[in-house]
């Protein structure tokens, strides 16, 4: 085998190998069955503005599911409130969404990414545990208790 | 050729490769861990030496710093960012000084990609609190697509880069000794 070859199936070698492990941290989690998620949101302070029970069902995300119970604010590519949730973020190691915003009727929760955003906790017997990926990626099923807590990067 | 006018000429030489570094990074920044700064690195290392280099590395990490468009690097993180880029020129200066091949210095830059993220682990634990478990899995994608950068970059382009800047380095140092201008 001639130097440039070997070169070439080396670096196609280590490529290859790189990107499937990417891909085993990025694999996408949707519910294999309806089931409901026991949901909270917590605000500036602490102070606890939703409480309660969302029902999911087959092949949602967990960004579904917020989606269709909540009205959403995501974020552009730069990063800005886009109402629509129109931007899907789909670079090699950033895929899906970023939620700025969550409101309903009784409350309304705005980050602006730089100083202030929301984070993702499971809830396992009182304790959180701080959800390694975004929304559209998080893993997630029947009776999980999920916290979402508004974050001041500053504090 | 007086010490004053070697200094001079020293100080343009880092200025150049601090400007080629900071340039690359700031280019392929919209790219996640994607760059030729490791490459650059260890080509500085590699040719230019331990002393050059750590003062290329000092003058990337504080203009980086000061003059990135995407905001700076949040100041508890400044050393620890300063210490990793420093790891590639004290290794390839003691341990590492005899790894000349591209394909060994791939290797160590595959695995300065997972080192280099590590390195920022005690500021996000101990100082922003960040939680050590989540960090570390969190950052794993990263160090790997940072892995993979540096391997092929150095793989592919150190030994055409070590050429070419060899041969301008020899030039520099023959004119030094002869007395003559660049």
């Amino acid at each position: 085998m001639k130097p440039i070859q070997l070169k070439i199936l080396i670096s196609a070698i280590v490529i290859i190998v790189g990107v499937v492990l990417i891909r085993l941290f990025l694999f996408e989690n949707r519910a294999d069955q309806s089931g409901t998620i026991y949901l909270t949101i917590t605000g500036e302070n602490e102070e606890i503005v939703y409480e309660g029970e969302l029902e999911f069902i087959e092949g949602d995300s967990f960004y579904d599911v917020l989606d269709r119970h909540f009205e959403l604010t995501c974020a552009t590519a730069t990063y800005q409130p886009d109402e629509g949730c129109n931007y899907t973020f789909n670079s090699i190691l950033y895929q899906g969404k970023v939620i700025l915003g969550i409101k309903n009727d009784d409350f309304e929760l705005m980050t602006n990414w730089s100083d202030t955003f929301l984070s993702f906790y499971y809830m396992e017997n009182g304790e959180k545990k701080l959800a390694t990926v975004g929304p559209s990626r998080l893993a997630f099923e029947d009776q999980d208790e999920i916290l979402i807590h508004y974050e001041n990067a500053w504090e | 050729m007086s010490i004053t006018q070697k200094a001079i000429k020293d100080v343009a030489l880092i200025a150049i490769c601090s400007a080629i570094l900071f340039v690359q990074q700031l280019a392929l920044s919209v790219l996640p861990n994607i760059q030729f700064s490791t490459l650059l690195v260890v080509l500085y290392a590699k040719v230019l030496g331990f002393r050059r280099t750590s003062l290329i590395i000092t003058i990337h990490v504080i203009t980086y710093n000061v003059l990135s468009p995407f905001g700076s690097v949040i100041p508890t993180y400044l050393p620890f960012m300063y210490a990793a880029w420093m790891l590639i020129p004290i290794f390839l200066s003691t341990v590492f000084k005899k790894v000349d091949s591209a394909f060994g210095l791939a290797v160590i830059g595959f695995f300065f990609g997972f080192v280099y993220g590590w390195m920022f682990i005690p500021a996000a634990v101990f100082l922003t609190d960040a939680p050590f478990l989540a960090y570390l899995v969190m950052d794993i994608p990263f160090e790997i697509m940072m892995a993979l950068s540096n391997f092929i970059t150095i793989y592919w382009l150190f030994e055409p880069l070590k050429k070419v800047l060899s041969e301008q380095l020899a030039r520099y140092e023959h004119k030094q000794k002869n007395g003559d201008s660049i």
